[in-house]
């Protein structure tokens, strides 16, 4: 994992000292709203519909046991004992007081963590496979590549105010865990004929109000070249992204109106500019010194054949079922990536008490090297565990409450906070996941069912990213009454789609049996044990519509 | 295998006649977030001091002398209903701020 060094606690530290005077001179009225909105946003504090909440970034999902122990203390200490685990791989607390936030934030870079980029129009957290470096089939890790871009982008005096946010993603791998095609920038690691690493760049992707997929602007950029060819990408989009409208600022509104092509010259040439003052890319030496960081650990059990696994695997079918569903191969033999699901029975998705999140710590250093990682889906990830291991890891798990076996499955739901807590929102996200959680509450029905992601958005701002759930659902506001706006289609994979309505919303209990009918449905239709999405795309919307509204 | 078919959704047929509900005025405490209400002499945390009005205008500009140092924000007017001498928010929206969220941490 990357360690801060000098340079890094500085410049932390310089933030958090003036955030506490801006804070300290909106308390005593010397600052004004106005004046003070924007700034606290850029500290990732926002105003919500009860309290304060506060976005920490995980740079890249990765983050270590120490940290985790420190998300538990400032749950405790400053929230209402729990946290929230985002699809952006940060962590938000929903209660915590304006006059404690600088103090939380001291408390968080003692741990190499703050709140920088998780807000306002700036260059967002960049976003990372959760198997990122462990992942069997992964070219490169992508992590090296995020610090780099994060070190670049932190406090960019050119992109602190861009027309809107701007989001990247990174994967090493060709299977897409980190929804490249739905971001500002998606950079996917690839290698050319020559071996040479380098990547795919992708731009003007998107959820939110206006549903993009991304489009490739360069099929293969020279890894030496990242923050050149990112630097242009941006300068092109500063220039020229809209200013005059929010709902049109994004970078793929501006990749719409220009068209791709005229966007790529117009990016192309500005490359040539920065090229030509030779400033911008990292000297060789300063990208090795950072990629070091995210080698592969030394893994004391390499080369030991493992045996407790496979006897407890067939003597054990409840832990067998946590196997087949959150276990994932690893580069290492005998060692496995576990996804540790966050959507337990009647659980809020992605929320984690003080404990549970003490428990996981303790658990990361016994069985993970003390690594953990945050996914977009809202669950977590154990990245070195020797599967030896597995077994009593299960066991612990289900002690703190988190040996849940369903990732992947229906009730592995995506929910934004939604009405309950946010102040954009129409309509609540979580109770209805919960609802649909318990509604399809059978292990045996759920693995009937197979892979079928559901995402519940509160608002079209698309949080939970529910235009890319095989089953997205959309809370609307109707006259001040809550509805829900049925989708099916969508994927945020390497085959990426945009679900499509299924046609008038639903109140809150019709929404729940319309996705139950939807299911039953597919489980007549598909043909040879075929995923929900992949029998969606070949019979198409009618027969779902059909069932739906007769 | 029998497949559950939900109700078409009901057609709900829209009131063409217009209420004049009462207003309260409402913000979050500058400190710690908190829901607030305006009482006509100060700020409260239950609805049920809340001020009302049917003059929205007549409401925040009482308010004004009441927001030393901008200490309560967000504010924004909400229509109330009377329903059995309690004072319930109109919108869904309203109705979570004023009682929390719908489901409970654990």
């Amino acid at each position: 994992m990357y360690q801060y060094d000098a340079f890094d606690h500085e410049i932390l530290q310089k933030r958090i000292e003036e955030f506490k005077s801006q804070v300290k001179r909106r308390l005593s009225g010397e600052l004004s709203e106005e004046e003070f909105k924007p700034l606290r946003l850029m500290n990732g504090v926002y105003l919500q519909l009860h309290a304060y909440m506060l976005r920490i970034a995980i740079p890249y999902g990765t983050f270590s046991s120490d940290q985790m122990r420190k998300f538990a203390h400032i749950a405790r200490k400053y929230d209402r004992g729990y946290g929230h685990f985002t699809t952006r791989q940060n962590i938000q607390y929903n209660w915590p007081r304006l006059t404690d936030i600088p103090t939380i934030l001291e408390e968080l870079a003692e741990v190499e963590l703050h709140a920088i980029q998780t807000s306002g129009n700036c260059i967002r957290n960049t976003t990372a496979d959760q198997l990122a470096g462990v992942a069997k089939h992964e070219i490169a890790d992508p992590r090296g590549y995020a610090e780099i871009i994060r070190q670049w982008s932190t406090f960019h005096p050119e992109f602190t105010y861009l027309p809107r946010k701007f989001k990247i993603a990174i994967t090493g791998d060709t299977h897409d865990r980190a929804a490249i095609r739905f971001h500002d920038i998606g950079l996917e690691i690839v290698k050319n004929k020559s071996q040479e690493i380098g990547f795919k760049v992708l731009v003007g992707g998107g959820l939110g109000r206006t549903p993009i997929i991304g489009t490739v602007i360069k099929e293969f950029l020279p890894e030496k070249h990242l923050l050149s060819y990112l630097e242009a990408i941006l300068r092109a989009y500063n220039l020229d992204g809209r200013r005059d409208n929010k709902y049109k600022a994004r970078i793929k509104i501006l990749v719409q109106e220009t068209g791709i092509e005229t966007y790529r010259t117009t990016v192309e040439q500005e490359w040539k500019e920065i090229l030509k003052e030779g400033r911008t890319d990292l000297p060789l030496n300063a990208q090795i010194r950072i990629l070091e960081h995210f080698t592969l650990p030394k893994y004391s059990h390499k080369g030991v054949t493992s045996y407790n696994f496979s006897d407890f695997y067939a003597a054990d079918s409840d832990f067998a079922r946590w196997i087949n569903h959150n276990m994932h191969d690893h580069k290492i033999e005998n060692y496995a990536a576990v996804t540790i699901s966050l959507k337990p029975l009647k659980g809020i998705p992605g929320d984690i008490s003080a404990e549970q999140m003490d428990g996981i710590a303790s658990l990361a250093d016994l069985c993970s090297l003390g690594e953990i990682r945050a996914t977009h889906e809202q669950n977590l990830v154990f990245p070195h565990v020797f599967k030896d291991d597995l077994p009593a890891l299960w066991r612990d798990l289900e002690k703190i409450g988190l040996a849940t076996a369903n990732h992947g499955l229906i009730s592995d739901i995506i929910a934004c906070p939604g009405l309950d807590y946010c102040a954009l929102a129409n309509a609540r996200s979580i109770p209805i996941a919960q609802e649909i959680a318990q509604r399809f509450d059978d292990p045996e029905r759920m693995e009937e069912i197979g892979e079928l992601k559901i995402k519940v958005s509160g608002c079209i701002n698309a949080c939970a990213h529910h235009h890319v759930g095989h089953i997205g659902i959309l809370g609307v506001d109707k006259k001040g009454v809550e509805a829900y706006q049925l989708m099916l289609g969508g994927s945020a994979d390497e085959k990426a789609s945009i679900g499509k309505i299924t046609g008038a919303s639903f109140d809150a209990e019709e929404i729940i049996d319309a996705v139950e009918a939807t299911v039953d449905l597919y489980l007549t239709l598909r043909q040879d044990n075929e995923r929900f999405i992949d029998t969606y795309n070949r019979v198409g919307m009618a027969p779902f519509k059909e069932v739906l509204y007769g | 295998m029998t497949i559950a078919i939900p109700k078409r959704p009901l057609r709900r047929r829209v009131k063409k006649e217009k209420k004049n509900y009462n207003l309260a005025l409402t913000a979050n405490h500058l400190f710690s977030g908190k829901v607030v209400y305006f009482t006509g002499s100060g700020w409260a945390n239950l609805l049920h001091d809340a001020a009302l009005s049917l003059d929205g205008d007549s409401l925040i500009s009482q308010a004004q002398n009441y927001i030393k140092n901008e200490s309560f924000v967000g504010l924004e007017l909400i229509k109330i209903d009377k329903l059995y001498n309690q004072l319930i928010p109109l919108t869904t929206k309203e109705k979570i701020r004023l009682s929390g969220p719908s489901i409970i941490y654990n």
